[in-house]
């Protein structure tokens, strides 16, 4: 008998390798890896599931509307969306990277609203409105996913940062739109709502921080 | 490798389904992330793990427990068992103990084998068993890796209490056969105090582990005129009760979670769930409790809620809510929620510890040869109880393990210097 100078077990001499813990050469399987392995395959079942429905979706709303339509309307944007779904769940599907994620979903939804503004046939919407609100929407969003990391703690911050950017979103909203109709930039609502988001969260930090240190989110709500 | 390639069905006798006995019923739907309802028995050998006998042993074993042999499924109202006939996996014994089962994964089974240097443990999912059943199929799988080992016959076991020579055919609710209709529910508990820790990172559970000499732990008990179980029940209550002193907030009840096996008192052989729990409680709106006055209170609660007509109150009461008309009816994924709401608002809140003691474990002398020690590593304890213990002897050695999902060991630390206070030597076997 030998024994493993790894996992400490024995076994016999003829085998090249602890059965065990495949001594250095590989890492063993670990109750971790078959949850994992579990956990993979109900993905891949899901979104298999899913793209059968989405697909039967996409030509049912075709069918439908070729049929009794009298020619193809609104099942452009309903198939475009439900596409644009199928995109999505795909990517999430094959990609664990994180920020390809982000950057893909942003690159698709900046798409899915050009091709919607294609079929409005009144697409001067799309670059002074749905460009830059995505953008902002995406950037604000990022910003938020990159505090979160640097923070140790993860608690009534992390709120925080969300009303910050939520904050900024509805100034980008308003001048967005102002310019968008007018030209001109004239801040009314978004100031009263950026301004309370600001002060709601200011009281958050200063809870977190001063207050109840160390507070995580998950302890704080969990039921 | 061969230890992990799935076998072929090798059991011919057991086919079917079978419902989840009254206990198992809450743990699908509350079974999630850490809250893994996976407990462990480990047996600490004097010599490393042989592993060609310990396969052998699995093999030989698994055959005897087919009702462990099951894969959850998901019916319309209720989740049941279908029999799969597959042997545990064995692994090497690394990472976060008690870790979770895939549950939804086919051909798999609800229980398994880890093994490292001279350490045997099976841990199981509360779903197929509990402690009781558990150590019925480990007290066998030792016997037969025993009998391996040593080249030793069947007639010279490691215990003398786990001789199974034919397959237990258990697809019995037992519960169901106790349970009476129109008896009386118990009260309603009031919320318990709960340890206001702060959650350790993730993977949380951790879990300390002790050894006390059984007989020096056992005098202590006489002493003050308790068993053993009685006596560290108090120990664990009196170190709630001094953090509760500090903390000065919260519910003034501490209660422990102690679970009684029904097998030896109803009569009945089952390897399926059949153990209910009693809650010894201090009411501190009454005051601070000496040591004395805490046994005679635990001494009091446990004997009075381990009387069987007590005990068929708490059984008749889970049965009859799974009786229930309306919830009989309503599917699954919808009583999933409400189970989920049920076990936090009305199962977690009402306690602020759990002790399990699986008792003194008699060993043969063959047994002598082989085992050093038995531990029990309970399963992780939901987020707001925190720390939850397990007991077990063999020989003279006791074997206390605290699991935690907590960094701060306060309760741990006040826990060991009770039994250093009375002059009960502590050894610390591993910090995991």
């Amino acid at each position: 008998m030998t024994v493993c100078r790894f996992c400490g077990i024995e076994y016999e001499e003829t085998l090249p390798v602890c059965p065990l813990c495949n001594g250095e050469e590989e890492r063993p399987v670990s109750p971790a890896d078959i949850l994992d392995i579990s956990k993979s395959e109900n993905k891949r079942q899901l979104w298999e599931l899913s793209m059968v429905l989405l697909i039967s979706a996409i030509i049912i709303a075709f069918a439908v509307d070729a049929v009794f339509g009298k020619g193809i309307k609104w099942s452009l944007y309903a198939d475009t969306s439900l596409l644009f779904i199928a995109s999505i769940l795909t990517l999430t599907h094959l990609s664990r990277n994180k920020w390809m994620i982000f950057s893909s979903l942003f690159v698709l939804t900046v798409i899915l609203l050009f091709v919607f503004s294609l079929l409005t046939k009144t697409h001067n919407w799309f670059l002074p409105l749905a460009l830059p609100l995505t953008a902002s929407l995406y950037f604000l969003g990022l910003a938020v996913v990159f505090l979160n990391s640097l923070s140790r703690y993860r608690g009534l911050n992390l709120i925080a940062v969300i009303f910050f950017a939520m904050a900024l979103f509805t100034l980008i909203v308003e001048i967005c739109i102002d310019m968008f109709n007018d030209g001109l930039i004239k801040l009314q609502w978004s100031v009263a709502s950026a301004a309370s988001l600001s002060l709601l969260a200011l009281i958050l930090v200063f809870i977190h921080y001063r207050l109840k240190r160390g507070r995580k989110l998950d302890s704080l709500f969990h039921v | 490798m061969i230890l992990r390639e799935r076998k072929e069905k090798t059991i011919e006798a057991s086919d079917g389904w079978i419902k989840l006995d009254n206990a198992a019923k809450i743990y699908p739907p509350v079974t999630r992330g850490e809250l893994t309802g996976v407990f462990r028995l480990t047996a600490v050998l004097n010599a490393p793990v042989r592993l060609s006998a310990l396969q052998q042993a699995v093999d030989m074993t698994y055959k005897l427990f087919p009702s462990f042999s099951v894969e959850l499924c998901p019916g319309i109202f209720w989740y049941y068992l279908d029999y799969n006939n597959q042997k545990p996996r064995i692994l090497l014994d690394e990472g976060m103990q008690c870790h979770a089962f895939p549950i939804k994964k086919k051909g798999e089974v609800m229980y398994r084998i880890l093994a490292r240097q001279n350490r045997i443990s099976a841990e199981f999912l509360h779903i197929i068993t509990d402690g009781g059943g558990a150590m019925m199929f480990f007290k066998m799988l030792l016997n037969n890796y025993g009998n391996i080992v040593l080249k030793t016959d069947q007639t010279k076991p490691l215990f003398p209490d786990s001789l199974i020579i034919k397959p237990v055919d258990d697809t019995t609710d037992r519960f169901r056969e106790l349970s009476r209709k129109k008896f009386p529910h118990p009260v309603k508990l009031s919320p318990a105090w709960h340890i206001p820790f702060t959650l350790r990172e993730k993977p949380r559970f951790t879990t300390m582990s002790f050894s006390v000499p059984a007989n020096k732990l056992s005098e202590e008990s006489k002493k003050n005129d308790s068993t053993v179980s009685e006596f560290l029940v108090s120990i664990y209550l009196a170190s709630l009760q001094d953090l509760r002193d500090k903390r000065k907030r919260g519910s003034r009840f501490l209660r422990v979670q102690v679970p009684v096996d029904l097998r030896r008192r109803f009569n009945k052989e089952t390897v399926r769930n059949f153990s209910v729990f009693v809650m010894p409680e201090l009411d501190l709106r009454m005051g601070h409790y000496s040591f004395n006055e805490i046994i005679r209170e635990v001494k009091i609660a446990i004997g009075l809620m381990a009387d069987d007509k007590r005990l068929t109150k708490i059984i008749s009461r889970n049965v009859s809510k799974e009786d229930n008309p309306v919830i009989r009816i309503i599917p699954l994924f919808i009583k999933g929620f409400f189970l989920r709401m049920a076990y936090n608002r009305l199962g977690i809140s009402q306690y602020s510890g759990v002790l399990t003691n699986m008792g003194r474990i008699e060993v043969t002398p063959e047994g002598e040869q082989i085992l050093s020690g038995m531990l029990v590593v309970p399963p992780p304890p939901h987020s707001r109880i925190k720390v939850s213990c397990g007991v077990a002897s063999l020989g003279n050695n006791t074997i206390i393990t605290f699991g935690s999902v907590t960094d701060n060991n306060t309760l741990e630390r006040t826990f060991v210097s009770y039994l250093t206070g009375r002059g009960i030597p502590v050894k610390l076997l591993n910090f995991k």
